[in-house]
């Protein structure tokens, strides 16, 4: 429904988006992630017609919008500051867009009473912004969007302007809400926990360019560059040093037994690669068997209740497991771990997933 | 976003026009006036451009006395009013709520009343028979009234009176701006009021008191009808002898190259202030 | 230890207090002396009388200078509104190069002497042949102005968020009407104030009107000026500088109370 094809934005001499393409479906949510300055907030401004592109497309159903004016676009967009008009009342803020699509009173009254319930904030309807909680403030720029029936709702970082435990309840709440409408969706993000929760694809960007475009599942088990696997999952992903010589596999130096080796480790060509590993697939090995395992010191140790983080290090280098349950550890006491390599990724010296060559 | 950029600057077209025809041009017709001759009444318009104007200011000592009168009244004021406008400023920046916009309207005052509102008051004031001079005799602290009227003395008050508020303004606003937790710092660490006032407060509000007094120096020499009415004509400053030179003796030569020998010291107060600090902060950077 | 420091602050508030009633002394000292029953100025009054007064209601030519002088003071507001307020606009949102000259320009009235200013000008209106036109003496008036509007508006415009304007658009209004329902509320007391800046500062001006005003466009302090000089100080006037004193301070406590103007100090 909406597609962004060959998208290229350049201030002076500094390339902000290079050639991006992303296909978004009808009432899909699609996330852009990424670190700040990776382009994704440029692609959302494009889109909703606030910044001119250097090149390529943008089209919604088929017809382009680049040749539009913001205001013709017909896109909601909730602004991470959320950007309610400080001198209109909740109610007026809401009817404003319809307001300016010329909508007769009536109707205008019963949209708005509509969108305000939608985001269960009828009884709010006289207060003014600044009489708001932050929380409260974005369910009115939501219902804001809501009563224009806009086809596409972009939101810019929506969560970030809001404290942890509110976070995470509003989340469920845009989810439900856009599963509910059944509105195209984009949101911008550089939490990638708030990607992996909303988003039904994530397309991630770093540096203007987009890294990997898929499910969060796939990113997260199958990331197509060491980028993409340290961006996703906490704590981060750990990178080995994996060394193939001879037909052996050795790790950080350690060698790898021929039982322990996985496929992939047996059919890669001889070289130097990195082997991404996740934390939670690092155990202790009492609790794990047939896989590769190590003697290390544990350095720290995070009880946080329902899991437990172990830090070690190996030759100087710094790894992370997350083991599901709390154990009675002290810093600096032995221990044995098992990694998991079936579930390692192995990047090769660019950092391209090789298996993807 | 590129195309908003342009349309803005049209914006500022009316106004720079206006600038153009009765701002810039006036000055470059003063310019071009200084350097014409004068003859007993008569501009002469024409060759041969001539400098006797800035000739005759240096040659009478008159008129350089009249520039060392004017410069020296307005450092005495420029320094009063830091004096007073401190602690003013000071109070009215720890002070809160209707209390302080009470304090804001009040300091706001006379600058919007005008300045003949505010001299006519000086002047009533100040006469022998005046306020001032009763309360200092019925106080014993005088035994005769003091004649404020016609000299330098009443001129000071009155430019102390008017001026104030612009000393008293930039200073709160540099109070203002000290983060309430270095105070709250310099507490911790150990230091009591007066250290904390003067270790801290002071030094961080430097930049208000250098702008304000400089303010108050330049509006102090531009100055002409507090000196001229409080002054009874008798206290000849820059302003009033570019008055006098214009309108009643009519050498518009003369009142010109005045006008720009004005101008070319305020100038030059200017880039002091303005210079000299971005000249030390690069010293400091490099 | 608590009494040293109570007695210091209530020392240093009384010093505070003094110098700002010296700051106003003058005004009160000219509403008290208008109600003095006698010929000269007396503050404080010993007899009362409303007689001058009277005679201000019945002075003819201080009566039309005083209109002359609200005219000008009218139409100037309204042309400081209609060009410097575009102009703060253009400076928040121009070229920098531009803007950073232009700022310069706009606020030289507060640092060039205006005597200078009124001799150039009486000069170049009288080489022009136009003295004692009525629009160049309220354009005059609004440069002097200008600095005001520009360090007025341009806070009010640098704490509005453009992203308002934005938001605005995205919900279909087109450029024209985001600015008539977002921006312009919300600049709105910043440009009442501006206005009574505007209003109040050609009204009480004086030097710049001194050279290029001619004998049937006298505004009214340039009519209070005159007659000081000639005559030396008249308790009529005062009656009429105490009117505009109370005039001032009402629309001071309004402006103070409806746009915050102590904000933009």
């Amino acid at each position: 429904m909406l597609e962004i094809t060959n998208l290229s934005k350049s201030y002076k001499t500094n390339q902000v988006l290079k050639n991006t393409n992303i296909v978004v479906n009808d009432g899909e949510m699609v996330a852009l992630l990424g670190p700040s300055g990776s382009g994704k907030t440029t692609i959302l401004r494009i889109v909703a017609g606030f910044i001119e592109a250097n090149d390529g497309d943008v089209r919604i159903d088929g017809e382009s919008i680049l040749d539009l004016e913001a205001y013709k676009r017909n896109i909601g967009v909730v602004f991470q500051n959320y950007a309610l008009f400080p001198h209109m009342t909740v109610r007026q803020n809401v009817e404003f867009g319809l307001k300016m699509k010329k909508i007769p009173p009536q109707e205008r009254a019963v949209r708005v009473e509509e969108a305000l319930k939608v985001v269960d904030m009828l009884t709010y309807a006289e207060r003014y912004p600044n009489q708001l909680s932050g929380g409260q403030q974005q369910r009115v720029a939501i219902a804001r969007v809501v009563a224009i029936r806009a086809k596409l709702m972009l939101l810019d970082e929506p969560l970030s302007n809001l404290d942890a435990k509110l976070r995470r309840q509003v989340r469920v709440e845009i989810k439900e809400l856009q599963r509910k409408l059944k509105i195209t969706t984009v949101i911008v993000t550089h939490d990638q926990e708030e990607a992996m929760t909303l988003g039904d694809r994530i397309a991630i960007l770093n540096d203007g360019c987009i890294q990997q475009i898929g499910t969060p599942m796939e990113l997260y088990e199958k990331p197509s560059n060491q980028f993409v696997a340290g961006f996703l999952g906490t704590p981060s992903i750990n990178f080995f040093e994996i060394e193939k010589k001879n037909g052996r596999c050795s790790i950080e130096g350690i060698t790898v037994p021929d039982s322990c080796m996985s496929d992939i480790m047996k059919k890669m060509p001889e070289g130097e690669y990195v082997l991404g590993l996740r934390p939670e697939h690092i155990q202790l090995s009492e609790h794990a068997d047939g896989a590769f395992c190590i003697k290390v010191n544990a350095s720290l140790v995070e009880n946080l209740g329902s899991e437990t983080l172990i830090y070690f290090q190996i030759s100087g280098k710094k790894y992370c497991s997350k083991v599901s349950h709390t154990i009675r550890l002290e810093p600096g006491e032995e221990m044995m771990i098992a990694m998991d390599i079936n579930h390692g990724v192995v990047f090769d010296k660019a950092g391209k997933n090789i298996r993807a060559l | 976003m590129k195309k908003s950029v342009n349309k803005a600057n049209f914006m500022l077209i009316p106004l720079t026009i206006v600038f153009i025809i009765l701002f810039i041009i006036p000055f470059i017709v003063l310019l071009y006036y200084s350097f014409l001759s004068y003859k007993s009444g008569q501009v002469i318009p024409t060759t041969p451009y001539t400098i006797d104007s800035y000739a005759k200011f240096f040659e009478d000592s008159f008129y350089p006395r009249v520039i060392g009168r004017t410069i020296g009244i307005s450092l005495l004021t420029a320094v009063i009013c830091s004096v007073l406008g401190y602690p003013v400023a000071y109070f009215i920046s720890k002070c809160r709520g209707y209390a302080k916009t009470i304090l804001l309207v009040v300091v706001i005052l006379p600058l919007v009343a005008g300045v003949m509102v505010q001299t006519l008051g000086l002047y009533g004031m100040l006469t022998s028979y005046g306020p001032i001079n009763n309360a200092l005799l019925a106080l014993g602290i005088i035994k005769e009234p003091i004649e404020f009227l016609g000299t330098a003395s009443g001129v000071i008050i009155g430019l102390t009176q008017g001026f104030l508020p612009y000393m008293i303004l930039p200073v709160m606003n540099s109070i203002q701006t000290i983060p309430e937790n270095v105070l709250e710092a310099a507490d911790n660490l150990g230091a009591n009021g007066l250290q904390r006032f003067l270790r801290i407060t002071l030094p961080l509000s430097k930049s208000g008191v250098i702008s304000g007094f400089v303010l108050v120096f330049g509006c102090c020499l531009n100055s002409y009808t507090t000196p001229l009415l409080l002054g009874r004509g008798k206290v000849a400053v820059i302003g009033t002898t570019i008055y006098q030179q214009a309108m009643q003796v009519y050498n518009w030569p003369f009142a010109s190259a005045i006008a720009m020998l004005l101008i070319a010291l305020v100038l030059v107060v200017f880039c002091i202030t303005n210079i000299a600090p971005r000249k030390a902060a690069k010293r400091q950077e490099g | 230890m608590k009494r040293k420091k109570f007695i210091s602050k209530t020392i240093f508030s009384i010093i505070v207090i003094l110098i700002l009633l010296f700051i106003v002394s003058p005004m009160i000292a000219v509403v008290g002396a208008s109600v003095s029953n006698t010929e000269y100025f007396q503050f404080p009054p010993t007899s009362f009388s409303l007689r001058w007064y009277k005679e201000a209601f019945q002075n003819r030519e201080h009566i039309n200078s005083l209109a002359s002088s609200l005219k000008i003071a009218v139409c100037a507001m309204l042309a400081g509104d209609l060009l410097c307020i575009p102009a703060c606009f253009a400076l928040t949102r121009g070229s920098r190069k531009i803007i950073k000259k232009m700022q310069v320009l706009f606020m030289a009235p507060l640092f060039l002497p205006m005597i200078a200013l009124g001799v150039g000008l009486m000069l170049w209106l009288a080489k022009l042949g136009i003295r004692g036109n009525f629009w160049t003496l309220v354009l005059a008036h609004v440069i002097v102005a200008t600095p005001y509007y520009i360090r007025v508006v341009g806070t009010c415009l640098a704490e509005f968020d453009y992203g308002l304007v934005d938001a605005a658009n995205s919900l279909g209004a087109t450029p024209v009407k985001a600015f008539f329902y977002v921006t312009l509320p919300s600049i709105a007391p910043g440009i009442i104030v501006a206005s009574m800046f505007g209003f109040m500062l050609s009204f009480s001006e004086l030097i710049i009107t001194l050279f290029i005003s001619v004998s049937s466009l006298t505004t009214f302090p340039v009519r209070v000026y005159s007659s000081m000089v000639t005559e030396g100080l008249n308790p009529m006037i005062l009656a009429y500088s105490t009117i505009i004193i109370i005039i001032v301070l009402i629309v001071s406590v309004l402006a103070e109370k409806f746009a915050h103007w102590s904000k933009y100090f």
